[in-house]
Order: structure tokens, then sequence, then C-alpha cells
């Protein structure tokens, strides 16, 4: 998968699990801007993407997961291993 | 870089003009500094005070009244009236013997008293009670020539000074003394001013540490009364009056009992005679009118105790003989 | 040795400094680290010699288990290394912080007189535990490489960190380290360093050891306290608090930017909050953290199934853990539960959309935080429960004297007036509002940090306010938080 084709399903999903159906997710989106992007949704996004990509984060990479554009590359790195 | 340079530049310069401000206002007077000649410190300047008034005053005196805060407050024209005398209150706050020992040195280089009062106070002997640092800031320390000299401290990062508290109260000093407010406590003849009493008998701290008798101090009021038997100086002794609170808790410690046995032995020892006001018949006097707080009596109270030394009054105390 | 002394400022930063950079300028890369690892076990042992075995057996036990993760040879699996680490980690901490609660916990429910064994808590122990339980579960996963054991030993003794955090990651801080920019003297770092070091300085011993004074006796002596002393008292805790934590991790950033070590941001503004979410993104911003990421999300992700209410639970115990680390007692854990039971019921509000009035929403939060901060302050819950009851005016309102005559009805709901006002009182009045405005509309360190053109100007302020925290200093109180 592209970075761009991950960037639209993590997108998809962020609107999904934050109900913001509206939200517009780029690169630079960060929990920080969001308001409803607190600690318990973010553990269900995480919990989703998991689920959509097969994938599993460390706890350790978490921190580095509120910022969109990092979250799409660690996907990136995990799904071409 | 700048920011660097400005910042040490100015903690430097703003450290070594507070810390000299405080240094030169001298706010406790632990230093003896006075260059403005301020009229009154943060603390009383009772020592230095009187000092200049026993050096300068015109008048002969002929008695002196020497102790501790505790003895402030015996009134000069009382004492007078009793004895027909000219006398001096030379009490200072926490005096002790040194302070006895150098003030009748200094008295004897211009006057020829007859009569000496010496209040003594439980802690005044405690070896565990240091002399007032006052004392050696004040011109009286020359008078008491067998301190070694390196046993006074002048030092120059005095801890107490490095602080916000001594700050303020510099500050406050200038400002006192600025607005010509400052407060006299202290009249002509060493007298104390008169004030409103106390609402209740407060009991001051009675213990400053472990008892120990201070031989060194027994050897300065040995040294005191063969002066004044070499200038035929009559001496008389009281302990300081304590309320009766105050010496109920103090004999209720079997140590500070017998410590306090020791005391009054002590000066018995070295004067033959001593009033005690330090007993149970200070019992009746537990009143406001007599204390302002648990060591300290009125002026009152004070003038009742003169008169019964004199045998004008029935009053509290025991006279004790060797 | 606390950062607020003078052997700290004077003899020990200025020798440790130089003899980091001389040995860096001269290429000895290994004795300038070990150099800052034999200066931060003698900053640590200050204290008291008798911490340090423990400190380095601890340092000397988690390096060899982790190690293992690496090592060719797996003699034990991986899952087996990190329950080893886990109990020995934890037990260790359980052993000198709980012991004791324990055993008087367990002496009140069973009737018993077990003799406490009234051991001193190790300095630092919470952290350094924490900051080493976070290498090995991110070496659990495979997230760190092998490390030397110089390099794991500077990672823990860091000595601006060590006490009391910020708690920082390795993949954080030693990275840094191994910047060749950063072994040059860097008269930027070395400002800023200076200039947070003051505000930090300014925070501890100007504002947060006069609250500290206000406030003690209503906690800690005073039987009773009437509405006001009771407000008085436990807002000067809050601020307190606030002054000494946010100055003390002020000061640990500004001396890390001495050696060019940049350490995560601890605080940004709390009591600026307008929700109890958002307090805890602001407050101890690195125990947050730690929490949700090793703590709080490994209990939801062992939960059955990752919902709303599985992660309101998660939240409540996360939180519950949050408290008792704080302190072994019954208050910490009021505390922790209390915030734990907030956060659901704000996490359930804002589900609704409907967003509260800002001062509304400050207020309610503000109140939330002050009361449970009395929790965390008193000796034990009779004392905590004796503050709030002043506080809802249970043991009496005491009006200064300020022009009225009386009080009619009032009297019979114990209302009384008393006296004048001291000016020491009004200074304390001054000094609430302009800690308010200071909390409310002044730049944090963290913003400052960032944007603050160091010019002579700030020079000389911090000049000045150096000098007065110099006289200030003469009175050395404990911080807060070096009870952890």
């Amino acid at each position: 998968m592209t970075n761009k084709e991950i960037l639209e399903s993590v997108s998809n999903i962020i609107r999904e699990v934050l109900e913001l159906p509206n939200l517009t997710v780029t690169d630079q989106t960060s929990a920080k801007d969001v308001d409803e992007w607190d600690s318990m949704t973010h553990i269900q996004l995480i919990s989703a993407i998991e689920g959509k990509y097969k994938v599993r984060f460390a706890l350790g990479e978490l921190q580095a997961l509120k910022n969109v554009g990092d979250m799409v590359l660690l996907i990136q790195k995990k799904i071409t291993k | 870089m700048r920011f660097i340079y400005s910042f040490t530049t100015t903690t430097i310069i703003f450290f070594g003009l507070t810390y000299g401000l405080i240094m030169t206002v001298d706010p406790y007077n632990k230093l003896g500094n006075n260059p403005f000649g301020f009229e009154t410190k943060a603390v009383d300047f009772a020592r230095v005070n009187k000092f200049n008034q026993v050096e300068h005053s015109k008048k002969n005196y002929t008695a002196f009244i020497m102790g501790s805060s505790s003895a402030h407050r015996y009134l000069t024209r009382e004492l007078n009236r009793l004895t027909g005398l000219t006398s001096y209150n030379y009490s200072t706050q926490s005096a002790t013997p040194e302070d006895f020992l150098a003030m009748t040195r200094h008295i004897l280089k211009k006057y020829r008293p007859k009569l000496f009062i010496l209040s003594f106070d439980f802690e005044g002997l405690n070896k565990n009670v240091k002399t007032d640092d006052m004392f050696y800031a004040s011109p009286l320390k020359n008078y008491l020539k067998e301190i070694p000299n390196d046993d006074i401290k002048t030092d120059l990062f005095n801890n107490s000074y490095l602080t916000l508290e001594a700050l303020g109260d510099s500050l406050k000093v200038i400002w006192v003394n600025l607005l010509g407010k400052a407060n006299h406590a202290y009249l002509d003849d060493g007298d104390h001013k008169i004030e409103a009493l106390s609402k209740t008998i407060k009991i001051d701290q009675f213990s400053g540490g472990p008892y120990e008798i201070d031989q060194t101090r027994i050897s300065y009021l040995k040294e005191l009364k063969s002066i004044c038997n070499k200038h035929d100086i009559k001496v008389i002794a009281l302990t300081s009056p304590l309320s009766i609170e105050h010496l109920r808790r103090l004999e209720s410690d079997p140590g500070l009992k017998k410590n306090l046995q020791d005391f009054k032995n002590s000066l018995l020892d070295i004067f033959g005679e001593i009033w005690d006001f330090e007993n149970e018949t200070i019992g009746p006097y537990n009143d406001v009118k007599f204390f302002r707080n648990s060591n300290h009596a009125t002026h009152d109270f004070s003038t009742l105790i003169l008169e019964r030394i004199f045998g004008k009054a029935e009053g509290p105390g025991i006279l004790l003989k060797k | 040795m606390p950062f607020n002394s003078y052997y700290f400022i004077f003899i020990f930063l200025p020798i440790t400094l130089c003899g980091y950079y001389v040995l860096n300028y001269k290429n000895r890369v290994v004795l300038a680290k070990t150099w800052m690892v034999g200066a931060s076990l003698y900053f640590y042992s200050f204290y008291n010699i008798n911490n340090l075995p423990l400190l380095l057996f601890s340092i000397l036990f988690n390096f060899g288990l982790t190690s293992h993760f690496h090592s060719p040879k797996k003699i034990i699996s991986k899952s087996l290394l990190l329950k080893i680490g886990l109990v020995f980690n934890l037990g260790l901490l359980g052993f000198f912080k709980y012991g004791d609660f324990a055993i008087w916990n367990f002496n009140w429910l069973f009737h018993q007189k077990v003799e406490p064994l009234a051991m001193v808590l190790p300095l630092g122990i919470s952290f350094f535990t924490l900051q080493q339980i976070a290498f090995l579960i991110d070496s659990y996963e495979g997230l760190n490489e092998r490390k030397s054991f110089l390099d794991y030993s500077f990672f823990v003794t860091f000595f601006p960190q060590l006490i009391s955090g910020p708690i920082v990651q390795y993949s954080y801080l030693m990275p840094q380290l191994e910047n060749l920019e950063n072994k040059k003297v860097n008269l930027d770092n070395i400002t800023l360093g200076i200039f947070l070091f003051c505000i930090g300085l300014i925070k501890k011993v100007l504002l947060s050891d006069t609250f500290g004074v206000w406030a003690k006796p209503g906690f800690d002596e005073l039987v009773s306290l009437d509405l006001l002393a009771a407000w008085k008292t436990s807002l000067s805790y809050t601020f307190q608090l606030y002054f000494d934590f946010s100055g003390y991790s002020d000061m640990a950033i500004g001396a890390a930017y001495l050696f060019n070590l940049k350490l995560p941001q601890n605080f940004n503004s709390p009591l600026r909050s307008k929700s109890l979410i958002e307090f805890w993104s602001r407050w101890h911003i690195t125990l947050s953290q730690f929490i949700t990421t090793y703590v709080f999300t490994p209990i939801v992700r062992s939960m059955p199934k990752i919902n709303f209410q599985t992660t309101m639970v998660a939240t409540v115990l996360a939180m519950f853990i949050s408290g008792i680390w704080h302190g072994a007692g019954w208050t910490f854990i009021v505390y922790g539960v209390l915030h734990g039971l907030g956060l659901v019921v704000n996490h359930v509000w804002k589900k609704r959309r409907k967003k509260l009035p800002g001062i509304l929403a400050w207020f309610i939060t503000f109140n939330f935080i002050n009361v449970t901060m009395v929790f965390f302050r008193a000796k034990d819950l009779e004392h905590a429960l004796k503050v709030l009851k002043g506080m809802l005016g249970f043991d009496g309102v005491v009006i200064p004297k300020m022009g009225i005559k009386s009080v009619g009805f009032l009297k019979d709901y114990g209302v009384k007036i008393g006296t004048y006002l001291y000016p020491s009182d009004y200074f304390m009045i001054l000094f609430l509002i302009l800690s308010f405005y200071l909390i409310h509309q002044g730049k944090n360190s963290m913003l400052l940090e960032k944007e603050i053109k160091l010019n002579e100007k700030i020079g000389i302020f911090c000049g000045i306010a150096f000098v007065f925290c110099i006289f200030g200093m003469n009175k050395i109180t404990e911080f807060i938080y070096f009870n952890f």
C-alpha cells in the first residue's frame, strides 16, 4: 500500500472512532488539535488500526501515534516487514 | 552571550548592594554598625544605648541596677526614694554575668557607686545558654579582657543576614527611622517606659537546653564581688521573680528542681546572702498586675520587690543566708 | 542534594559542567560519560550514602536482565525475563514504599501487632523504578538494541532527572548524547538553561515556600478550621504543590540544557484546564504518559472487549495505581480513585458534545483539583476531612472585622466576626491574586522555552530575581516530591 492509501483509510478510521464525519485529516493532524482525540479514544483508534492492518503496536510506540503522519509511516513500516 | 553577561553582572552587583545594605544597617545589631546613626534597629538596642547614657551622663549616679530584661522595670525614682541615692537602671536584654562584670568595670571608670542591685535569671548561669551576640557587638566587650579574641565571631557572611527577613527588617529600620517614628523604650536613667498591662501571663520558654552551671561565669561573678569589696560597694543579689505556674512547671522536673537549687546555692556562695523570689511565696501574685509574662515583672511589682528588699513592705521573697 | 541550595548551584554544578566539557573537548567521550555518572551518584548520595547501594543494585540487575533480551543464547524466554524484571522492580518498590502500609493495614484488619519495618524510603525510588520499567518493557517489545553499561547507567542516573523526573525514555535522551554538536559548549543552551533554572528557582523559593508556610498550620497543627482559614489552607497548598513541582521540573530541564541535553516538558499551565481530561494532559505530563502507555493501555488490552465501558474501568484502575504510586496511604488511594471517577464523569459528559461555558468549566475543574489535593497533602483521612469540613463552613465562619457591626441571625449558623486583617493577611491576599494571574495569564515555561528572546533586560531581571532567591534559599525546605 502507498502512504496515500494508508492515510486515506486511517482518516476514515479516525472519523469513525471519534464520531466526527466531517473532520479533515492530513499528515499534520495530531491529538493536540482535536478535542475528541484523548487517551480514551486513542486506545480505541489503535485497536481499530491494529485490527484493520493486522499489526501490533508496541507500548513504547503508542506516544508517537498521536500524530497522523508518524502513524502512517509506522504502519507502512510494519506491513512491509 | 549578552544575557549571560548582564545576568552575571547584575547578580554580583545587586547581591553586593543588597548584602552591603543589610550589613551596613545591621538590623539585629550583631556587628555594632550604625553609620547612619539610627535611633532604633529591628531589635532593642539596649546595650549600646545604655552604655552611651552611662558614658556621657552628667549625673552623679551612686546606685546601679543590673540584670536582664526581667530587671527592665525597676523604676529608678522608687529606688532613689527608698535609698536616698541617685540610681541608674543598667539592665539589658539577655544579660549574663559577662555583662555584669563588664558593666562594673565600665561604671567604675567614671562613677563612685555605693550600691549594686543584681538580678539573676535561672538560665543566666546555664552553660548551654550562650552569651548574647549583641554583647560582643557592643563597646562593653572591651571591658571583658578575659575573653580570648578568637571567641568573638564577626562572621563576614553572618548567616542570619543572608535571609529575606534580614532584608525586610533592614528596609523597615530605614523606613521607621526616616519617618521619625523611632520608638524609644528607654528613658533617661535607663528606666523602661510604662506600658499597658498584658492580657494573660504567657509562659515563656523555660528551658534553654540541658542545665549545667557555667564555671566561667561563676568566676566572673567572684571577680565582680571582689571588685565591689575593694571599692566598698554594697551588693544586693536577687533571683528574678517567676510566676507561680512557671516555677511549678520547673520544679515538676526533678532534674531542673535540683538545678534551681544549685543555681541559688552558687549565688549564695559568692554573695553570702540573696533575696530569693523563685519560691512558693510568689503564689499570691498570680495576676497580670504583677507579671507581664511568666518571667518578667511589671513596674508595680518591681516596685513592691524593692520595697520588700528595703524593709518597707511585706511581700514575696525570702532572704537566704549562707 | 537539593537544587535550591548553595552547594548545588555554586559548587556541584560548575565543577560538573567544567569536567564534562573539558573531557569532551579532549575527545575522552567515555571518560566524560563516566564523569557524569560519577557526579550523578555523588549527587544522589549526598543526602544519605546509604541510599546508594540500592540504586546501584537496581541498575546492575536491570541492565543484566535487559541485556539478556539481546543475547544469542536464549536460556530464559523473553516473557519470563519480563516477568522477573517486573517482579524485581515492583517488588523493590513495594517493599520499601508500601511495606509498612501493608503491615499497618494487616494489623488493623486482623487485630495483630506486627512491628513495622520503619525503613527510610530510598530517594527517588519511585522515579528510577518507573524509568527502568519503561526501558524493560521497550526492550521486551524489541524497541531497544543492546546498550553499553555506561550508557544505561547514564540514562538512569542523569542527575537533573534522577530524583523526581521528568521521566524520560531512553530513545528520547540518549541519541542527543551521541550528537557530536552537543559535546561542545553551546552558549544558546547555556543561556536557556540558566534562564529556565532561574524561573524554577523563583517558583520554588519565592512562591512555593511562601505558600507552604500558609498551608502547614491548617493541615498539620490546627484542630478545626473556619471557612476562610480552610480555603486559605487548601488554596495555599494547591499553589505550593504546583509551583514546587513545576519549579523543580524547570530547574531539572534548565540544568539539563547546560549539558546540551533536552528533557521533556512536565507542566503546561495545568491550572488553566477547563476539564479534568485536559488537566491530566498538562500536569506531570511525563507521568501521565507513562501511566497511559504502560499501565492504562495494557489493562485495556487485557479486557475482553475494547469499548467505552471497558476503557472507563481501565481509567479508574489506572488512576488508582497512579494515586497509590504517589504515596503509601489511604489518602492517596482516595485521591487516585476520585480522579478516576472524575475522569469517567468527564468522558461521559464529553460524549454528549455539549460544551460548558469556559469560565464555568474552569471553575468546576479548578475546584475539583483543589479539593482532591487536600487528600494528597493531609497526613491521614482524618486531617483531610477536617480541612474539607472547614471548607464547607461546618466548623464556623469567621468574618474579618471590616466595618460590619453584627451578623444578626447568621450567628445561629456559626458565623462570627473576628479580628481585623493583619498586614500579613493583606499580603497573602495579594500573593494569591498574583498567583492566580500568573497561572492564568502568564507565559508558562514551556512557551518561554520556545519563544523567549534572552536579551539584557531578561538578564537583569533574572539577576535580580536570582539574588532574592539566594537570600530566600537560606531556609532550605524539602521538595514535596522528594518523598517519592
